[in-house]
């Protein structure tokens, strides 16, 4: 390696393809904070007025300021490397400047997406322990001079290591480390995987996209129901429904399983010393670790067509220092009981689950829910009816009938339990979900009644951790604060640390 | 490290039941009810602008609907908080602290010392005027399991304070 060529003792900026990718990050985070705003603009504006040009000229500014502020960040950030620190400096108007020993970094991983693939630069992402833990990234550096620090700050750091005794076992770095494979998806487990996904979320998302398409032909004057106003659905056969359907259902299906692919594309999972790895991705290669003492829950979930295969996804919830999000957890699709089995008894030993006695949450969870849902059937119910549109009827009819057995399903698979070291919740609706964390990973608890649960003496626990929460419905009042007393007594006596 | 793993039966556990809450400070209702009048008059507000931004005359054609609508939720939101006092109360134990409100959806929090991040006092504007504040107790939960206790005198809240520090340092040394 040739890394002799970088000297990172001078302050210097990243590659230049940041600017690209820190534009692009910034327009993501404007996006998503103005994006209520941009549906108000879109649903409720109506066409004459001036309102539409004045936003126009405000997502205008705003796109340009994001654009100057992006590219101002870009050239007042600065790293560098000050004998065991990496020291980043920032901030456009105010400087900040952020210090990581190196003893503190715990994983350095690299992530590359198709425009980083064009210039060949890459992501570099450190994440970092301890109670004021961070993690930060680079957007874009070139690729050797990534490895190049990589390979610095490893061996800086390994040479850190005798001095700090106690930390031995956490500050292992992960490259040193010989990695296990436990599982690797072939083509054609992707294709199961893929055929099997939740079609219905894919196609909720196509309906989505459909209606946002469909309003903004409007916006743009083009009014689609004129051209739809001859064609009456109803009048047009149960034939044309049943076409229309069956598009759909391809159309959705198709979509889940591109989707498959490009997320889960040549996907493996390994076990190393004191953590988990996993990597995957068609254009965009992303790698993922899960530390041991960061991972707070495991959860997998099966559906009806992945019960057929005997296919789980497995899922490895970490905490995350900034906020919950599902980037923090690690996700195996396609994963067979014996990996599930294996990764929990890596993690919680083999006897965890042992002596957990599962118990069923009260059955008036299934009355009120069968109840409140049904509800959404009714208004359809009574336009169907009072318009004379028979159809119309028949949806509502089958959304009560719908949600009357989903919540029967519900509530026979809402199960809850724990031993002396591990809860568990187990729920689903056609398909089985497994809940597991142990006990000392609770952060706090909370016991909630509504009115009707305070009349027949019944709760709702909550059981919060690093990595979001669990709720159990419906339990008896004086059993909800057994558990939650139970759970309490563990935790506060219990002098592990829960990360 | 010494471990001990004795059985312990549930019934001798401490149980959250056999506690005794302090209520917060009386005034903290004044506050919170003009904090409630606030929130609805800006929500009275808003549609008005818009209105006058799009040169439509609707806010004024549907006037009294509108503001019977407002007054009959402001009532309500006013006798949520109203009542809300009353069941808002907090208790501390040796190695937790334990939160609990609601009128007509009750919960009760409790968040253990050992896991408690840091802790925080807060004053908005209108707890400033009544000389109230408000203890902010973060944990690794997220930002929606933050348990925050609001009318307690500056002193309290101080105490409060120190005391769940005091826990929480001792915790660490451990």
């Amino acid at each position: 390696m040739k890394k002799n060529n970088f000297d990172f003792t001078i302050p210097q900026r990243q590659s230049y393809v940041a600017i690209l990718m820190i534009i692009w990050k910034t327009y993501r985070i404007l996006i998503r904070q103005v994006f209520p705003f941009l549906i108000l603009f879109f649903v409720g504006k109506s066409a004459k007025s001036n309102f539409g040009n004045y936003f126009l000229y405000f997502v205008s500014a705003v796109a340009v300021i994001g654009m100057l502020y992006s590219i101002a960040a870009f050239f007042r950030y600065y790293f560098h490397i000050e004998e065991d620190k990496l020291i980043v400096e920032k901030g456009i108007f105010g400087r900040s400047k952020t210090i990581i020993p190196f003893e503190r970094i715990q994983t350095i991983n690299f992530e590359q997406n198709l425009a980083h693939q064009l210039f060949s630069v890459l992501r570099l992402k450190v994440d970092t322990a301890g109670s004021a833990q961070k993690e930060f990234e680079f957007d874009a550096i070139a690729k050797d001079q990534a490895n190049a620090l990589r390979e610095i700050i490893l061996e800086k750091k390994s040479k850190l290591q005798p001095l700090s005794n106690d930390v031995v076992d956490e500050s292992d770095s992960e490259v040193i480390e010989k990695y296990e494979s436990i599982l690797k998806l072939s083509i054609s487990d992707l294709i199961k995987v893929g055929i099997t996904e939740n079609h219905i979320r894919s196609g909720g998302l196509i309906l989505f996209a459909m209606w946002w398409v469909w309003d903004n032909l409007k916006e743009a004057g083009l009014d689609p129901e004129k051209y739809t106003d001859d064609i009456d659905p109803l009048a047009g056969g149960l034939l044309m429904i049943g076409f229309f359907i069956v598009l759909f259902v391809l159309v959705s299906f198709l979509f889940s399983l591109f989707r498959t692919v490009l997320k889960y594309f040549g996907l493996e999972f390994w076990r190393s010393k004191n953590g988990f790895k996993i990597s995957s991705g068609l254009f965009t290669k992303k790698d993922t670790s899960a530390l041991d003492h960061k991972i707070q829950m495991i959860s997998w979930s099966d559906n009806l067509l992945r019960k057929i295969v005997g296919y789980y996804q497995l899922s490895l919830k970490q905490a995350s220092s900034i906020t919950i999000n599902s980037k923090s957890s690690i996700n195996i699709p396609g994963c067979r009981q014996d990996q599930i089995d294996l990764v929990t008894h890596a993690l919680y030993g083999s006897k965890a689950f042992d002596g957990i006695e599962m118990n069923p949450v009260h059955i008036s969870f299934m009355y009120r829910r069968m109840f409140f849902t049904s509800l959404i059937g009714v208004p359809a119910i009574i336009s169907g009816y009072f318009t004379g549109h028979t159809p119309v009827m028949i949806i509502g009819v089958f959304i009560i009938i719908y949600f009357i057995i989903t919540s029967y399903f519900r509530y026979k698979k809402c199960k809850y339990g724990h031993n002396t070291k591990m809860i568990m919740i187990r729920g689903g609706l056609f398909g089985d979900k497994a809940e597991t964390l142990p006990i000392i990973k609770l952060q706090n608890i909370e016991v909630s009644q509504s009115p009707y649960q305070r009349r027949n003496e019944l709760a709702n626990v909550k059981i919060y951790t690093a990595a979001g929460s669990v709720t159990i419905p419906y339990v008896e009042y004086e059993k909800a604060i057994k558990l939650s007393d139970y759970l309490l007594y563990k935790t506060e006596s219990s002098k592990k640390r829960w990360m | 490290m010494e471990f001990s793993n004795q059985q312990v039966e549930e019934w001798e556990l401490p149980s959250v039941l056999d506690i005794k809450y302090r209520q917060i400070e009386k005034k903290h209702r004044t506050v919170s009810i003009i904090a409630t009048m606030i929130f609805t008059f800006i929500i009275l507000v808003i549609p008005f602008f818009i209105n006058m931004a799009s040169s439509d005359t609707w806010f004024y054609d549907q006037i009294i609907y509108i503001l019977g609508g407002w007054s009959l939720i402001t009532g309500c939101f006013v006798l949520l908080s109203f009542k809300g006092y009353e069941h808002k109360g907090y208790a501390l134990r040796e190695r937790d602290i334990i939160f609990k409100e609601g009128w007509i959806w009750r919960s009760t929090t409790v968040v253990p010392f050992n896991r408690i991040q840091h802790t925080e006092i807060d004053q908005g504007p209108i707890e400033r005027m009544f000389g109230l504040s408000k203890l902010k107790i973060f944990t690794a939960g997220g930002a929606s399991s933050d348990l925050k206790i609001p009318g307690l005198l500056p002193d309290t809240a101080n105490k409060l304070k120190d005391y769940i520090q005091l826990k929480v340092g001792r915790d660490e040394e451990e």
